[in-house]
């Protein structure tokens, strides 16, 4: 099934550009704008994205296996809460890639990925877009 | 500078990246300048590894957790500690400024305006020995007229 995303922000240029699953963008959208906090956390992946840099501690990603090449993670808080953010990359015929924030999971418990974690990584993986 | 200023946002999500006052907004630019000089750092010397944040505690003769500290964002880095930085990795950070209303492409697209410039007003010989070398694009009509 091919799934809806929505633009949530993008550079001037159009080259780099963040989205958010529709089915899930209630429960994302609510946990991101939970408080100053989680906004302010935001805020920071969000611009690293954007500006192409590089921090493995806030955005990485979860290629763990051949059907999750293109999963990424958006990390909340490690050492903490340790809430996590799965995401889908997406390059376009038009050039620009564009991160879809899919599946909000609370509490990742372990350093290493639990068979429940392993199984979102993968179906975030299975995912088709319509841009 | 304001997330609006910078990227375009939809409607319904700009609350996401609003400010509530200027240190706020300050605070957050004064992180992604770190994330930047951090960005450099993680890119330089992962080599396409896990980039181990233990080794660069310990060469910084720091601990593990201010190493990640930093990384999250929970503490900012000062000019001592980039200073060390460039030391133990026999770096130098270059910096540049840009007026914030070019964009990067913009900027570059002035550049290459200016080169083709420079290059069209070289006598013939010089500027076809560039064009040969495939240095800076011409604009096509010079180009075609070299070409006959």
């Amino acid at each position: 099934m091919v799934r809806k995303c929505i633009h949530i922000i993008s550079s001037k240029d159009s080259k780099r550009a963040i989205y958010v699953d529709s089915i899930n963008k209630k429960e994302i959208i609510e946990y991101l704008e939970q408080d100053a906090r989680h906004k302010k956390k935001f805020k920071y992946i969000a611009d690293i994205i954007l500006g192409g840099h590089k921090n493995t501690d806030l955005y990485d990603k979860e290629d763990i296996n051949e059907k999750c090449k293109d999963v990424t993670v958006m990390k909340f808080f490690k050492g903490q809460e340790n809430d996590r953010i799965y995401c889908k990359e997406i390059n376009t015929a038009t050039g620009t890639h564009i991160v879809v924030t899919s599946i909000l999971h609370q509490r990742k418990k372990n350093t290493e990925l639990s068979a429940k974690e392993k199984a979102l990584i993968e179906k975030v993986g299975g995912y088709l877009y319509e841009i | 500078m304001r997330f609006k200023d910078k990227y375009t946002i939809s409607k319904e999500f700009e609350n996401l990246f609003t400010f509530q006052d200027e240190k706020e907004e300050l605070d957050h630019e004064a992180h992604m300048i770190m994330f930047r000089f951090l960005s450099e750092i993680e890119e330089s010397y992962s080599n396409g590894k896990t980039f181990k944040k233990n080794e660069l505690a310990a060469k910084l003769g720091v601990s593990p957790s201010y190493i990640t500290q930093l990384f999250k964002g929970d503490k900012l880095l000062n000019f001592t500690m980039l200073a060390k930085i460039q030391k133990v990795f026999n770096i130098t950070f270059e910096i540049k400024a840009r007026k914030n209303d070019l964009s990067p492409s913009t900027e570059n697209m002035k550049n290459k305006t200016r080169a083709r410039n420079y290059v069209n007003q070289l006598p013939d010989d010089k500027r076809l020995s560039i064009v040969n070398q495939k240095a800076i694009p011409l604009n096509k009509t010079r180009l075609r007229a070299h070409k006959s």
